[in-house]
């Protein structure tokens, strides 16, 4: 992990370096084929699954990471699944139909999460004139985000050098005047960064360019995928 | 005072409200492509000086960058042709990622995208900043690979006149090396703050010492480091040689 926000995991590999929309795009065409896709037979949910498995591993994320991501889904899948199984038939057939769509999902978000800075999704929207002004205005809450989450990380530490094994109201009082400070400083900063974007020509209007032209070669991956992923869920109703 | 000079100030004074006078009646002038030390400790107003420059502070007094008196109407043009590099890179790249940083000032400016970006890759070279960093995000860089971020982001509208804010604040031995390499190689004038005497010395062979908002001193910069007395006087050195 090198991002204190997303989940984005530094990395080289074709998926990593796939254009954004066109795996947008293969997103799209994988989720319609996930809700295609019939719980019984399994055959082509589990080929789903191969297939973001072979994404995983063409993304040399580890299992350990997608274990660790996807843990946290243990329980709001697990349990209803578990309990779907004291039910009639068709509660069991809804339980099963729930874990694996929802674990499919999951796998693909966080395939394409891991693999996609959240910064790109948000620059590419800057660049799409209609709602430029929101994708911008989304970039720099992300922005603020990242620097003001850098400042509590140094403010835990320094509170954690300085009060070792203080007492809950000492704890307290530190905390409301660490809050206060922080506001201090962000109200600071946000006044520096100000000066900075009115210096480089800044009048009110962000600027808004339209992205560059995608690639045909990540178009065509990107629709090869989607279309991949639609003919593996939906094959067992043509046969 | 001479209006063709790159930059030239007269009686700039300006005080913070509630806090007294932070600058009094500063004069100075710097020709084209030089490079001058404004040197001070801290509190001596330096940065206070760079903020007036800009007229990001409204000062008394009057500011010529080029040709060109900064009044209401001519900021833009004077913000043009002064670049202002802050302390903190943090606080000056605002961006998601350093392309779009670097192109904010051109495309602001009216540039068209194709345009914005051969501006951003050839002042990325005059920088050194790697081209594979201009799709990375600004919090991900080194300290050193930031503060080329920020000056590239600010070079890239080809400004006459560079002025910055302690250019070695958390910068290592190399990368003040390679920040001294990099702005030696730049045509325009450059007003360099800072407390760092070695580095100023690399660059610079002339030096404006402030004292409580007075400039106190234009000397050469050679003549000021062999006069420890004057150095301690202007609170650049101490009285321990240890």
């Amino acid at each position: 992990m090198t991002s204190s926000v997303d989940l984005y995991v530094r990395g080289n590999s074709p998926l990593h370096r796939l254009d954004v929309r066109a795996k947008v795009i293969a997103l799209t065409g994988f989720l319609i084929a996930t809700i295609l896709a019939p719980t019984r037979p399994i055959w082509p949910s589990v080929a789903l699954f191969v297939m973001l498995g072979i994404g995983i591993a063409v993304a040399h994320l580890g299992l350990e990471l997608v274990v660790k991501r996807l843990g946290g889904l243990t329980l709001v899948i697990g349990v209803p699944f578990l309990l779907s199984r004291f039910g009639s038939l068709p509660t069991q057939l809804a339980g099963e139909m729930f874990a694996l769509k929802s674990l499919l999902v999951a796998s693909a978000f966080l395939l394409l999460t891991s693999t996609t800075r959240a910064e790109t999704v948000l620059d590419l929207a800057v660049r799409v004139p209609v709602v430029g002004g929101l994708g911008a205005l989304a970039a720099f809450i992300l922005r603020g985000m990242h620097v003001l989450i850098g400042e509590v990380m140094r403010t835990n530490r320094s509170w954690a050098l300085r009060a070792p094994g203080a007492s809950l109201k000492v704890k307290v009082s530190g905390l409301t005047s660490a809050s206060i400070s922080l506001l201090g400083r962000a109200a600071a900063r946000s006044e520096r960064v100000g000066a900075a974007m009115v210096l480089r020509g800044f009048d009110g209007a962000l600027p808004v360019s339209v992205a560059d032209p995608l690639p045909r070669h990540h178009l065509a991956a990107g629709f090869a995928i989607a279309i991949v992923s639609l003919l593996v869920g939906s094959i067992s109703r043509w046969l | 005072m001479a209006v063709t000079s790159a930059l030239s100030i007269e009686n700039l004074s300006y005080s913070y409200p509630n806090a007294g006078t932070a600058i009094e009646n500063v004069s100075f002038s710097i020709a084209s492509g030089e490079r001058v030390a404004l040197l001070g400790a801290n509190g001596a107003g330096k940065s206070t000086l760079l903020w007036c420059l800009v007229g990001v502070l409204p000062a008394q007094g009057r500011v010529w960058v080029g040709g060109t008196l900064l009044g209401h109407g001519t900021e833009r043009e004077i913000r043009r042709n002064l670049a202002l590099a802050f302390s903190e890179p943090d606080d000056q790249l605002f961006m998601l990622t350093v392309e779009r940083d670097v192109t904010f000032g051109p495309l602001a400016a009216g540039d068209d995208l194709e345009t914005a970006n051969e501006k951003a890759l050839r002042a990325a070279a005059e920088v050194g900043l790697r081209t594979e960093l201009m799709q990375r995000p600004p919090h991900e860089l080194s300290s050193g690979e930031k503060r080329r971020a920020a000056l590239a982001a600010i070079l890239v509208s080809g400004p006459k006149v560079l002025a910055l804010d302690e250019p070695t604040n958390s910068l290592d031995a190399p990368g003040r090396q390679a920040l001294a390499e990099t702005l030696a190689g730049l045509d325009c004038a450059q007003l360099i703050a800072t407390h760092d005497l070695g580095f100023a010395s690399q660059l610079c062979t002339r030096a404006l010492v402030m004292v409580e908002g007075r400039l106190v001193d234009d000397t050469d910069l050679s003549d000021l480091l062999a006069d420890r007395e004057r150095l301690i006087q202007y609170g650049l050195a101490t009285e321990s040689r240890a």
